[in-house]
Parts: C-alpha cells; structure tokens; sequence
C-alpha cells in the first residue's frame, strides 16, 4: 500500500515536470519566450526541457522509485501552484506607468549599459535628425543623458510606449520609453526619455507610439538632464521585439 | 476498474485537492471579472514566470552536476582523479566555479551535492558561495554596469573570495560533524538504505542512468525553488526596491550598507542582473553600500534560504546567512574606507 501510495506520488510528480518542460517548449515554439527571458537563454533553456521530458519519461518507466519524506500533497501544491497563479492573472495586462516586474520607473535616472564611447557618438552628435531604431536605441540615449548640451535643439524620432506618470507634476508631461531586459522580465527597466507635450491627455498610457521632437536641456539640482519637447505624435504597431537587449 | 481505483485514498484525496484547485481558479476568475484592483497579481505572475524560466535550466544543471559527483563518488565512472581533485585540492571549489559555470539558483543544489559525497565541509561552503561570483555572465554584466569602474568590478571577485574562505572557517568551527547539517532523507542519503529496504528507492547510484539521479534531485528540490522564488516575487512586488533608499545621501555609511544589503536579501535579484539595480544606485549611495549589495545578493537571498533549507538544518541555514551577512557586512565598510574614499 505505502508503495502504491509513493508510485502514485512518483508519477505525480513526474507529470508536472513534463508539463512545465512542455509548456517551456511551447513558449519557444511560439516566440512567446523573449516576454520573459533573454534570447541568450533559449537555447540552454530548450536543451533544459528536452532533459526535462527525458527524466519524466525515463521516471514512468522506472521500477524501483524513490520518493521525497515530507508532505506530498503540500510539495504538489506548491508545484502547481504557478500554473494556478498564470490562469487567474491570464487576462490582465502591464501598466508601465506604474511599475515593470513589480519596480518602480525612474527614467530620469538613466541606467549606463556600457555604452557610447565618443569616438562612436560623433556621428549622432553631428546629424539634425537622429533616428532612433533597435540597434542604436540605448547607446545614443546614453551618450544623449551623459552629454544632453550637445544635442541641444536637435530633433529626434523613435518609436516607444508611453509611460504617464507624473515625473515633475505637469499635465503636459509623459515618458515615451522602451523596456530593457538583461536577463529577464523582472529586471526590466526604462530607458527613454521624459517629453512635455500640450495634448498629452490625448494620449493612451501604455500605447506605442512614434513620436519627434526637439531635444531640449533642464537644470536641477542633480544636473543637466535632457528632455523633449514633441512636435509630432503618431500611432504605432507594438513592434516584433518589444524589448531591447543590451548585451 | 475506476471503483477500484477511487477507493485509494491518496487518489481520492488528489482529486479533491483538484476539486478545490479549479473551484478556486473559477471564483477567482469571477472576482477578477468584478473590477477589483488585484494588478499585483499580474506583477507576481510576471515576476515569477520570468526567474523561474530562467532558474529551471540552472537548478537541473546543478541537479546533473550534483548526480554526477554522486556516480564518480560511489564508482559509477572512472573519473577517479575528479574525484580526488575535489576532495583534496584546496583550489577545486575556484576551479570548478570557473570551469563549470553556475548562478546562484544551481549552487544550492551542487552544494548539498557536493558534502553528500566527501567533499570537505570548507570546499562545499567556499564552492557555494564563490560559484555565481566567477560566473563569466556576472563579471561581465558587472563590467557592463560600471563601466570603466575596475575598482568595482576587481572588489566583487576579490572580496567575495575572501568571504567564500572565512565563512567556511567560522562554521567549521561550530559545525564540528558537516554530516549532521544534512536533513536526513532518502533523497539525501541513500547509503543509509543501501540493502533491504522496503520502501522501492533505488539506492543505487553507479548502477542508475544520470538522468534518474538527476531526475531525483530536481525533484526534490523543485517544490523549495518554486517557493522560493514566489516568496521573492511577493517582496519584489510590495517592496520596490526603491523602498530602501530612504537611506540616501547624507545618513551614515553603515546605515546604507545595512538597508542595501537588507534589499539583496528580501529582493533575491538574479546574480547575472543585480549589477544593472545597483548602479541605478550609484550617485547618490556610498560605492561601500552598492558592493555590499553586489557581494551578498549572489551569496545568500530568501530564495536560497528556502532553497538551502530542503537540503539542510535550520540551524546551519541560519548560522550561514548571519555570518555570510557579518562577513560582507564587515568587509565592505572597511574597503569602502580603503578603495573607495
């Protein structure tokens, strides 16, 4: 009897590891994957769940099992558990105004990613019109934090969601920012920059948008800091890669 | 067939356990539907998912290193010269974190691993505890962070080396018999069950395929990552880490140091990430403050407390934390006087 109870368990147990390396395999399959981890981790994670399906396997044709001491129904519990987490919070949806992986945004306080040597940076110093994609998105936002009086009244456009938090108490303010992912959904964070815009209120929070605008300097305390001042304000797609990855 | 099946207990017991899983979804999805402000929901689930995607391929790593030392210890391979490598060369715990890269999520696992084979109390401890300092992905996203900052980057690994040998020194001390910090437990110890054992484990190592080992680890300690992980998400999503920084410019050093600290525990960041969090820090916390974040988040969090302790006594769990917290504590106030002022 004790070891029909501990085979059950045994099987149990086994089942819900291959449905976690099945649905690790879904969320690759599908794409979905980069919403949670860096790209970097795919393939190490892809290799995790073939094991994964490999041990459950090989532990349903196992003859003599082992078990865990403990409480099994508490130990299950707590394995299923998550699945039961992501079914009653399937329908909802981040608000970055207020918080990313549970943190609080600052996108004043721009985070230094390693990049925007000078020698790079000339090229962005000296165009009129900067235009922000993928590749060049966080190098040049640095380089434009580190040095804002260089690009003083010089016009810049980039695709972005848009965070309304109130950084400094005007009406007329809003973030326009993309989420940077190091490692994985909970550190995600904001790089982008503060705007003032008249018609802000128009402006769905957490929408993509494209925007342009001129590049304009403010003085506190803590020092220079840039901000834009929008001229244009368009709808966007939410693009293939939500997130951007800084190494 | 299925009344026979229905008068198990353990069958009976489950379904009604699901019973009440899928009635509690069904209210809870009805609630939902009601307006109720429960977005901390989403960030939970948001935070979890993303560091347990993350963690699964490190813990079953640590799982396959650990039931690998396991088979070379009971003489399932002729690796016997790694075999003595680890148990008798001082360097192997920095050898190892080196050749075999681990964050903090495997270490656990590996550690426990590691002192249920032979390996001296002093290496499993320093191994544990240096493994995700050395790892390349930490270095280099600490370069990243602070960039062209060597003292930071140079600190992290050198102090948080000689933690990794005085810790080990202190516990030695108190721990006289490293096999008692153990839990005793079929998935813990089989030499304690080698023959005639009526339960049905294996007890067999160097007879069984390293995925079954493996298999076995992950397992048991499955259970302790996911709550621990959903311990950290549940600070994660009500203390923001910005609800450390009262303690910012102009209050003592030692207060800062203790408040970030106190924020690498309960927060339980990933250590290939927490460099990013620590330098949005930087400018207006002491760099002593930002390092003691740097060295003890890797070393010891609520989520490897949780963890540890499916593998070890209470006590030890505790003892290790105080004094891994001590020792970084120490030595970041007195290098933060030295390097940095």
């Amino acid at each position: 009897m004790i070891n029909r109870k501990y085979r059950l368990i045994h099987y149990i147990e086994s089942a819900i590891l291959s449905l976690y390396s099945i649905i690790f395999l879904i969320l690759i399959v599908s794409g979905k994957i980069s919403e949670f981890i860096h790209p970097r981790y795919i393939i190490i994670l892809a290799a995790a769940s073939i094991a994964g399906i490999i041990i459950s396997i090989k532990r349903f044709k196992e003859k003599s099992i082992s078990h865990h001491h403990g409480k099994p129904l508490l130990r299950i519990s707590l394995m299923i558990f998550p699945l039961f987490l992501a079914f009653v919070s399937r329908n909802m949806k981040a608000d970055f105004s207020e918080s990313a992986g549970g943190k609080e945004i600052n996108v004043d306080k721009s985070v230094s990613y390693g990049f925007g040597k000078n020698d790079d940076m000339l090229e962005y110093r000296n165009k009129e019109l900067i235009v922000l994609t993928d590749d060049n998105f966080l190098k040049v936002t640095q380089d434009i934090y580190d040095n804002p009086k260089l690009y003083l009244d010089k016009k810049i456009t980039y695709t972005g969601t848009v965070m309304k938090k109130k950084f400094s108490g005007r009406k007329d303010e809003l973030a326009v920012v993309r989420m940077v992912m190091v490692c994985c959904a909970a550190d995600l964070a904001p790089s982008g920059f503060i705007c003032r815009y008249d018609n802000a209120y128009e402006i769905e929070n957490n929408s993509w948008q494209t925007i342009t605008g001129i590049i304009t300097v403010e003085t506190s305390s803590d020092g220079d800091f840039p901000l834009l001042r929008i001229l244009d304000v368009r709808h966007a797609e939410k693009p293939d890669q939500e997130y951007l990855y800084p190494f | 067939m299925i009344v026979n099946v229905m008068k198990n207990p353990l069958i009976r017991k489950f379904l009604v356990f699901c019973s009440i899983v899928i009635a509690a979804a069904a209210f809870s999805s009805g609630f939902l539907q009601m307006n109720h402000d429960l977005s901390f929901l989403y960030s939970i689930n948001k935070y979890f998912w993303a560091v347990f995607i993350q963690a699964f391929p490190f813990v079953l790593g640590g799982a396959f290193i650990s039931a690998y030392i396991s088979k070379i210890n009971s003489g399932g391979t002729k690796r016997k010269w790694f075999d003595n490598f680890l148990k008798r060369n001082r360097l192997a715990p920095f050898v190892v974190s080196i050749l075999f890269p681990s964050c903090d999520c495997s270490s656990s696992v590996i550690f426990a691993g590691m002192l249920k084979n032979g390996v001296s109390f002093s290496s499993s401890i320093t191994y544990y505890l240096v493994a995700p300092l050395l790892n390349p992905i930490v270095i280099l996203s600490t370069f990243f962070a602070f960039p062209g900052d060597a003292k930071m980057i140079v600190s992290r690994i050198f102090i948080g080396i000689i933690i990794s040998i005085l810790v080990p020194i202190i516990l030695c001390r108190i721990f006289r018999d490293p096999v008692k910090v153990l839990i005793h437990s079929h998935a813990n110890e089989h030499s304690h069950h080698e023959e005639g054992c009526s339960c049905g484990c294996s007890h067999h190592p160097y007879k069984e395929s390293i995925f079954i080992s493996a298999g076995r680890e992950l397992i048991h300690v499955l259970p302790f990552v996911i709550g621990g992980i959903l311990a950290s998400s549940v600070f994660q999503t009500f203390f923001p880490k910005e609800a450390f920084s009262f303690s910012k410019s102009g209050s003592a050093v030692i207060i800062q140091t203790f408040m970030m600290m106190a924020a690498a525990f309960v927060l339980s960041v990933c250590a290939t990430s927490d460099a990013f969090i620590a330098a949005s820090f930087r400018g207006f916390l002491s760099s002593g403050s930002i390092l003691a974040f740097l060295l003890l988040g890797p070393m010891i969090d609520i989520k490897n407390g949780i963890v540890l302790s499916s593998y070890f006594k209470k006590r030890f769990v505790v003892l290790l934390t105080v004094s891994v917290f001590v020792v970084t504590f120490i030595l970041s106030i007195v290098f933060s006087y030295l390097i940095f002022r």
